[in-house]
């Protein structure tokens, strides 16, 4: 039961919004890199078009899509309202004004820094304020999704949290905690300098901060796409989920060896000694484990004997199987 | 083959006029060992030298930092692969088995001028390169 349809549908519209002009920018950037020629190829116009696409698609984007996806879980798994409506939507509006804030600056040709930010590159103060206020937006639906679940563990003590909702709040933890990293990086290393206060920034200790926000925006597509994988894949083929407690590991598991990982990203760096490298390796080797677990565990679930029927009938092209997702 | 893994700072506002990457210091230098050592400096958008002449069959150290931005530092068709950030140097080291011309872009994005900062690679024959002299004892193939 979806009491707050038009919060979901909001940032869903806005999500998909902004996607479908970054696929447009991402298309041309497309035929600009072919053999063919593009109109208006110029590389101030290209790196714009690149920072542009790269902040949607990077920030804005799998923000809102976890945001909304988020929304959704709560009302759904735990048969409650959402709890927190008005800040939801406050977080919402963050998110819309850090996402113009940011656009319009990049469109103008006063950030093309991309949406990695470089420095010791800098653009105009905007862009990065822009990108804090859709951080800023995003976690307070990681407080939310906690306090919505400490709420219901209140009401229903004894209860194991649904699953949906256990995941949904692992990813958002995640997401609040690796998000950290770039925030410190924009806030207190280039925003002071973009600003005009400071002349100097140490690139190499920006680019580790970096790096540590860099990793986690994989998995923020990641987790809504497990969430789906682990709960409504098996209801849509009509077979049941394998392991529920293999489910509350992997995302366990995701969320505490994913938290340091960002280093792998800087194995070519100069500013990371090789004792870091080794042990961003390992902890980029162990990440294996909850992936492998997760293949596993859903390739069993769409072996069960509803599965197996429902998957007979879609290969045979009938439309029972699109029945049995009711 | 080993990614930079010494963490080594220098002050890129002062690299043109003191230390290890003034300008006469940079391009191959042959050591006791019989080993090279290339010292280069990337900036928007050129690296210096823009020309790097190097030794087949030769140990070689790469030791190159960013008077600016980030940059990428790459040899075509080898592993050689590291970032250049300022403020660090990027040690690396490798050999080229035969002879030839190779492409050197910066594979990290600085700038708008970003995709025309190329450099080049020539490597010779051990002993065509153990006849060449200079008289800073620095050798490179801008002039080539």
């Amino acid at each position: 039961m979806l009491t707050n349809r038009r919060l979901i549908l909001a940032h869903f519209w806005l999500a998909f919004g902004s996607f479908g002009a970054a696929l447009v920018l991402g298309s041309w950037q497309m035929y600009v890199r072919s053999p063919l020629s593009a109109p208006i190829d110029t590389p101030e116009y290209y790196y714009r078009s690149v920072t542009a696409h790269g902040t949607v698609m990077g920030y804005v984007f799998p923000t809102l899509v976890a945001m909304a996806f988020g929304y959704a879980i709560t009302e759904l798994s735990l048969h409650k309202p959402l709890v927190g409506r008005r800040f939801a939507w406050a977080g919402f509006a963050l998110v819309l004004i850090g996402a113009i804030a940011a656009i319009v600056p990049v469109a103008m040709g006063l950030a093309s820094v991309l949406y990695t930010f470089y420095p010791p590159m800098i653009g105009n103060a905007f862009y990065y304020i822009g990108v804090v206020l859709v951080v800023v937006g995003s976690w307070i639906w990681v407080a939310l999704m906690s306090i919505n679940l400490r709420i219901w563990k209140r009401d229903n003590p004894g209860e194991p949290v649904p699953l949906a909702m256990f995941a949904n709040v692992a990813g958002s933890y995640l997401w609040g905690w690796t998000a950290v990293g770039a925030a410190i990086e924009l806030i207190f290393q280039i925003l002071p300098v973009a600003l005009g206060f400071k002349s100097t920034i140490d690139a190499g200790l920006a680019r580790v901060f970096f790096s540590w926000t860099l990793h986690a925006i994989v998995y923020f597509w990641l987790m809504p796409a497990y969430i789906a994988y682990y709960t409504i894949v098996p209801r849509a083929i009509g077979g049941r989920l394998y392991s529920d407690t293999m489910a509350r590991i992997s995302f366990a598991l995701f969320l505490v060896v994913a938290m340091p990982i960002g280093v792998h990203h800087l194995f070519a760096d100069p500013q990371v000694g090789s004792g870091f490298k080794v042990v961003h390796s390992v902890f980029t080797a162990v990440v294996t484990i909850p992936t492998l677990l997760t293949i596993f565990t859903i390739s069993a679930s769409s072996r069960s004997p509803g599965g197996c029927a429902a998957a007979r009938a879609c290969w045979a092209g009938s439309r029972h199987c699109l029945g049995t997702t009711r | 083959m080993m990614p930079p893994s010494r963490v080594e700072t220098i002050d890129p506002r002062t690299l043109h006029i003191a230390g290890e990457f003034i300008e006469s210091n940079l391009g191959t230098a042959t050591e006791a060992d019989g080993s090279v050592t290339v010292r280069l400096v990337a900036q928007q958008y050129s690296f210096t030298p823009q020309c790097l002449l190097v030794p087949a069959d030769t140990p070689i150290t790469f030791r190159a930092t960013s008077a600016d931005v980030v940059h990428g530092f790459l040899i075509d068709h080898t592993n050689i692969n590291t970032m250049l950030v300022p403020g660090y140097v990027s040690t690396f080291k490798s050999s080229f088995e035969t002879a030839g011309e190779r492409v050197m872009p910066c594979h990290e994005f600085c700038g708008t001028g970003h995709q025309g900062m190329w450099a080049k690679v020539k490597v010779i024959d051990k002993a065509a390169f153990a006849a060449l002299k200079s008289d800073s004892g620095r050798l490179s193939c801008v002039d080539q």
